[in-house]
């Protein structure tokens, strides 16, 4: 590991554009970064940012119509830009740099063995046997932590779980011990618990091999924790750069001040998230200023007369933003200043359910015997007026089983779910449906692409004869504006929104009927930070100003602590702790809570208050 | 793997059973067998005694026990057209149609595989667009125009290929190109679209990622995954060929099934109709049972349903 | 050997890149119209269905005789191209002594007639049971399933024929046959549409806020399988065009002296090699029509595709 002079590896101005209908998309512009033998870099953004693209440009793995630009490429020994798809092929990728990909369940041929797909990536490169690759690939798996590696060769990938997968994926990448590792979003869709274990693993393996390793991500947490440097990206460039701590305790660029200060973090009551207005822009055109000025609040004119240069912050923490934050970052706190309501939640409980169960009958096939799976095991859970109970679980734990039941759309097998004191299942649809609405996770399925956003938020009172044609137009408009969406949005179909925007239209469609209590199922799971923490406000103010309760369903931890007054945490069908939140959270006494708070990928160093107060003049 | 092959061949003889009793209930309450028998113009008291000597008097549900009782006891009756057991009719035309359909199958086969992969790889290419004019130019000409404009072009215009009988083996030619010809759209388009959706997955970007590329990613990786589908078609088109050939053969004067069918059809001949359209659908079940199990040993995925 | 990454990774990009887009992008409408008339083969389609429909329609006033008026003085002249041929009689005359083109425009009437009447009726049937099959699941969806897989058994032409002649052939038998003949390709993309909208989460948004089944259905499925079920229609009536034309051609559809373009083909058949014209003139207002349908099927199936891609 000698000579830290020449990089292992190293990228200058590059750039990628794709072909998208007849306009160009520039979706990485001018990348320059370079990495030691052994170190770990974490890229960081949020969708549309061009991480992704990046890791791929490296990997030779852009789609043909993509164009890859770049000054310098260049790995160790190989330039990269000289080489064709052939020469890299055969002698960069799996063997100098490999890479693993977010999605587990479809990244293995799921028509081949494990052991088959593990030492092909030493028989196709020469570099073993099909003797001695089996044996390379048991040692590996049994390393990386597979129970049981000499048998799992013979498995296929179907018959194992996501967790198992992933390990999988990363034996198969370094079979043939590369130098470089890319792991672009490795553990986005896997359950808490399994993302801090891959984590782990990468980290020592890191350092057993001596391997660098890339890793992409939207999720500042589990960067901060697993790299040595972070780099940031925006809308295709990168606008900060530096190690962990300069980037996270000094933050020099605004938006990643709003991108740490947006984390979901323990708030009193009332007190709102600061979060960045709008979303990033596509890159259709080269832009002619600073690329996040439309949504700066320090932006001046000269933001956007010309792109910004690189500025340096100290020995290599670069920044692009020729505003001089430190002075101009004022300690002004322009959060939304709270309707400080007292949310007493001793008036009896809104909605309630008594030791439900539900348990569904799995069949395998048409003549198949059935097998009983407890999805809701005898729950008990109340939600009291103006509260906010948050129910915490991981995939799988009958979490949405039991939120459908509690809207009345499945029936539970036993006990009983009461709306203020009345049986769920004696109201009527229509009636139901005035008392408890839900708001869902993914806000591309939520809305019917085929209904206008007015169709959508009027059919409610359309269906239950509210007023007139114009008394709905209107009522809709209201609504709207509550939302905060712009009335002209009525006429746009869900395509044309972005997901932020169509999460507000759910929210808009399930308070029409002036409901008393939302059902939230991981109403922000599918969003971005930034726009997670507007969609989080919108449900703090409508709970103040129209006395909403929420049950929230969700997995992250996060937003538990920032806006929920108690918490349950369900686990395998039953609620395994319940409390105040403050209670469950900081002294957990269900094991299964205690390692679901120790997964969470805490930020390694907390963004010191200055950064805050910059953060929150962003609003 | 057991356990599924014996729910699929439950299933296979419970489409059967089915299916036999549809084309028994559908042709027997369409026609009056008894009428046709007796010819033109007979007396009613005629036909009522054919009707009475044939069951047609009883009650449907009874007349097919009968029939199926008979069919499993290996009789398929006596045709009253051609005056010969319907069994050794069947056997007689079978030879012709089997061969025809084989050939065709080979020939749609060798053209829509290598065409279908080849226009996925470069989609878009010149390449593409002449498969995709091609499918869509073989799927819009009646298979009996095709066999005549090869008739007047290749067996009047150039005399290469004979273009009536079943004699040689060259007699097959054209009626094989034809009725190949019909199949070809669909094998192709499918090939292409599964390529095409291959190589676009996330575990082909991670075998690229591994440095498998050309031939190679394509014969180890993709070909496997891309023909699955293609597997449950071809014994489709297979099957559709065997009950299909009768244009074919009529036009090319083939002593095939298909063309005895239709002359049994013209005939009035209904045991006889009856018995080849289970049989056709039997060959089709049995087609398909077929082609479940061996996308059951291809695909992993599928053994545990 | 230049590998080529399908348009997926595009489409994926693309879509990380748009997905947060608001409305100052480059957005596209579903259902326009105007992408619709730029897609090559649609507009090529469209143009000759159109034609097609006008001739047809307006048969009486265009055709220059009455496509039954048999004048055996002048049997089988030849077209006007050919020598011999009459310019009085463009395409010339067949057997009869009936005047070729006039039969050829009457013959559109029933192409058209069969083609989108059997498409439809399979449409009706396959859409229905798809959707309900789809949507309700469970023991409904098994029967549906297993009547589909009965129906695929069956050797549709086999029994086309001989239904169509044993009930003694005319055009609404020949619809009837056909139509029921094709539901199956319906039946198989809605109830598998269906069952993905199904478990989309407007749908439970939809329950949520007191529809019922029936409203569920009509108005939350339906409208998003609209596009899918009229490119089957297309392609549909371009398989019932050319059902009838085989069963016509075969002897046992449409019965003479109706005009239709299978059955003047098996007119013609005697005498192929002195007077091919009388078969490749039928066989191409077949194709066209065929080729018509199928090349608007595939645009429209071609843009949704796209459009999914989002």
């Amino acid at each position: 590991m000698k000579a830290p002079q020449t990089p292992l590896l190293e990228v200058s101005d590059l750039s990628v554009t794709l072909p998208v209908r007849e306009s160009k998309l520039h979706a990485v512009r001018g990348v320059s970064f370079s990495l030691a033998r052994g170190e770990a870099l974490g890229i960081v953004g949020e969708s549309g940012s061009g991480k992704s693209m990046t890791s791929l440009a490296l990997m030779n793995l852009l789609p043909k119509s993509a164009e890859r630009n770049a000054s310098v490429l260049r790995l160790g020994e190989h330039d990269l830009l000289a080489m064709d798809q052939i020469e890299f092929a055969k002698s960069v990728a799996a063997r100098r740099m490999a890479m693993i990909f977010q999605e587990p369940m479809t990244s293995l041929n799921p028509v081949y063995t494990i052991g088959r797909q593990l030492t092909e990536t030493m028989t196709i490169h020469g570099t073993a046997g099909p003797k001695e690759a089996r044996e390379r690939a048991i040692d590996l798996l049994d390393r990386i932590g597979v129970p049981d590696a000499k048998n799992r060769l013979a498995q296929y990938p179907h018959e194992l779980s996501g967790g198992l997968r992933q390990r999988v994926m990363i034996a198969m990448m370094l079979m043939n011990a590369p130098d470089l590792l890319i792991a672009d979003e490795p553990t986005t869709a896997l359950d808490v618990t399994v993302q801090a274990s891959i984590l782990e693993l990468l980290a020592e393996l890191r350092k057993e091999l001596g391997m660098a390793l890339i890793l992409v991500s939207h999720d500042l947490g589990v960067v901060s924790q697993s790299v040595d440097k972070i780099a940031v990206m925006y809308a295709g460039e990168l606008i900060e750069t530096g190690t962990v701590k300069d980037v996270l305790s000094s933050p020099q660029h605004p938006y990643t001040r709003g991108l740490l200060a947006s984390i979901p973090a323990p708030r009193g009551t009332g007190e709102r998230l600061p979060s960045i207005p709008g979303t990033v822009p596509p890159l259709f055109a080269l832009p002619s200023g600073c690329t996040f000025a439309d949504r700066c609040s320090y932006a001046e004119t000269k933001c956007r007369a010309a792109p910004p240069p690189m500025q340096s912050a100290g020995e290599g923490h670069l920044y692009r933003c020729i505003l001089p934050l430190n002075t101009t970052g004022s300690s002004v706190r322009t959060a939304v200043s709270a309707k400080s309501q007292i949310h007493s939640h001793d008036n009896g409980s809104l909605l309630s359910a008594r030791n439900v169960s539900r348990t569904f009958t799995v069949r395998a096939g048409l003549l198949g015997k059935g097998k009983a799976l407890k999805a809701v095991d005898d729950v008990s859970l109340d939600v009291a007026q103006g509260e906010i109970v948050a129910l915490v679980g991981e995939s799988g734990s009958g979490k949405s089983t039991l939120a459908r039941i509690l809207l009345g759309l499945q029936e539970s097998d036993r006990g009983e779910v009461t709306i203020s004191g009345r049986p769920i299942l004696s109201i009527s649809p229509f009636e139901r449906a005035k008392l408890i609405q839900p708001v869902f996770q993914d806000p591309y399925s939520s809305l019917n692409p085929r209904k206008t956003i007015g169709q959508t938020v009027m059919r409610p009172l359309e269906l239950h004869g509210i007023g007139s044609a114009q008394d709905r137009r209107k009522e809709a408009e209201r609504v709207m504006e509550l939302v905060g969406l712009p009335r002209r949005l009525l006429n746009n179909y869900p395509p044309q929104l972005s997901g932020g925007q169509r999460q507000r239209v759910a929210i808009a469609r399930a308070i029409v009927l002036q409901p008393k209590i939302l059902i939230c199922d991981e109403p922000t799971s599918a969003l971005d930070v930034s726009v997670q923490a507007q969609i989080l406000n919108l449900l703090l103010d409508l709970r103040d100003e129209l006395g909403l309760s929420y049950l929230l369903i969700t997995h992250d931890l996060a937003v538990v602590n920032c806006i929920a007054t108690r918490v349950a945490v369900m686990h395998r069908g039953r609620i395994v702790e319940s409390g105040e939140k403050d209670a469950v959270l900081r002294t957990p006494r269900d094991p299964y809570t205690q390692t679901l708070l120790r997964s969470v990928q805490t930020m390694k160093f907390s963004a010191n208050p200055r950064a805050a107060d910059g953060a929150a003049g962003l609003q | 793997m057991l356990r599924y092959a014996g729910k699929r061949a439950i299933l296979a003889v419970l489409v059967a059973l089915t299916v036999s009793f549809a084309a028994f209930l559908l042709l027997s309450v369409a026609t009056d067998p008894a009428a046709a028998i007796a010819g033109e113009g007979a007396e009613p008291e005629v036909i009522e005694q054919i009707r009475e000597q044939l069951g047609l008097n009883q009650p449907l549900l009874a007349q097919y026990g009968h029939w199926l009782s008979a069919i499993s006891h290996g009789d398929l009756g006596t045709s009253y057209y051609w005056r010969q057991p319907v069994s050794t009719l069947i056997l007689d035309h079978l030879p012709v149609t089997l061969t025809l359909a084989l050939a065709a199958t080979f020939v749609a086969l060798i053209v829509a595989i290598p065409l279908g992969t080849i226009a996925a790889l470069y989609p878009n290419s010149t390449i593409d667009r002449f498969a995709l004019t091609l499918a869509v130019s073989a799927q819009a000409t009646p298979t009996f125009w095709l066999a005549l404009m090869l008739i007047i072009l290749l067996g009047v215009i150039v005399p290469i290929f004979p273009i009536s009988g079943d004699a040689t083996g060259w007699n097959y030619v054209l009626p094989a190109i034809v009725l190949g010809a019909h199949s070809v759209p669909a094998i192709m388009r499918l090939t292409r679209v599964g390529v095409l959706d291959v190589m676009g997955s996330d575990y082909i970007r991670t075998a690229r990622a591994k440095g498998l590329y050309g031939y190679r990613l394509l014969s180890r990786q993709v070909m496997r995954n891309a023909l699955l589908p293609v597997v449950s078609v071809l014994a489709v088109q297979l099957g559709h060929k065997l009950g299909g050939s009768v244009i074919t053969e009529s036009v090319f004067a083939m002593n095939g099934l298909g063309r005895f069918a239709l002359q049994s059809i013209v005939g009035g001949d209904i045991p006889t109709v009856q018995m080849l359209v289970v049989l056709f659908a039997l060959t089709f079940i049995g087609l398909t049972l077929l082609a479940d199990l061996l996308n059951a040993w291809l695909d992993p995925r599928l053994r545990l349903t | 050997m230049a590998m080529q990454d399908t348009d997926l990774t595009v489409k994926a990009a693309a879509a990380e890149a748009s997905a947060d887009t608001p409305l100052d992008a480059p957005v596209r409408r579903l259902d326009s119209w105007r992408e619709m008339l730029r897609h090559p083969g649609i507009v090529i389609g469209l143009a000759i269905l159109l034609t097609l429909f006008a001739l047809a329609i307006f048969a009486p006033l265009i055709a220059p005789y009455d496509p039954f008026d048999q004048q055996l003085s002048r049997r089988l002249l030849p077209p006007f191209w050919v020598e011999g041929g009459n310019p009085a009689y463009l395409f010339g005359t067949d057997h009869l002594g009936r005047d070729y083109l006039s039969r050829l425009l009457y013959g559109a009437r029933i192409s058209l007639l069969i083609g989108f009447g059997a498409a439809g009726i399979g449409c009706l049937l396959g859409v229905t049971l798809g959707v309900c099959a789809g949507y309700f699941g469970g023991v409904v969806d098994r029967v549906v399933s297993f009547l589909l897989t009965c129906q695929l058994a069956l050797p549709g032409l086999l029994l086309a024929m001989a239904l169509v002649f044993l009930i003694g052939p005319s055009v609404t038998v020949v619809i009837c046959v056909i139509g029921l003949l094709h539901w199956s390709y319906y039946l198989v993309v809605t109830r598998a549409a269906t069952q993905k909208i199904r478990d989309l989460e407007y749908v439970a948004a939809a329950r949520a806020i007191g529809s019922n089944e029936r409203q569920i259905m009509i108005s939350e499925i339906l409208p998003n399988l609209l596009s899918e079920i009229i490119v089957i229609f297309s392609l549909e009536v371009g398989v019932a065009v050319l059902a009838e034309a085989a069963l016509s051609f075969l002897g046992v559809g449409i019965q003479p002296p109706t005009p239709s373009w299978g059955l003047m083909i098996a007119e013609g058949k005697t005498s192929v090699f002195l007077r091919p014209w009388l078969i490749i003139l039928p066989g191409i207002f077949i194709f066209l029509l065929v080729l018509a349908a199928n090349l608007v099927g595939d645009g429209l199936r071609d843009m949704m595709s796209k459009k999914s891609g989002r």
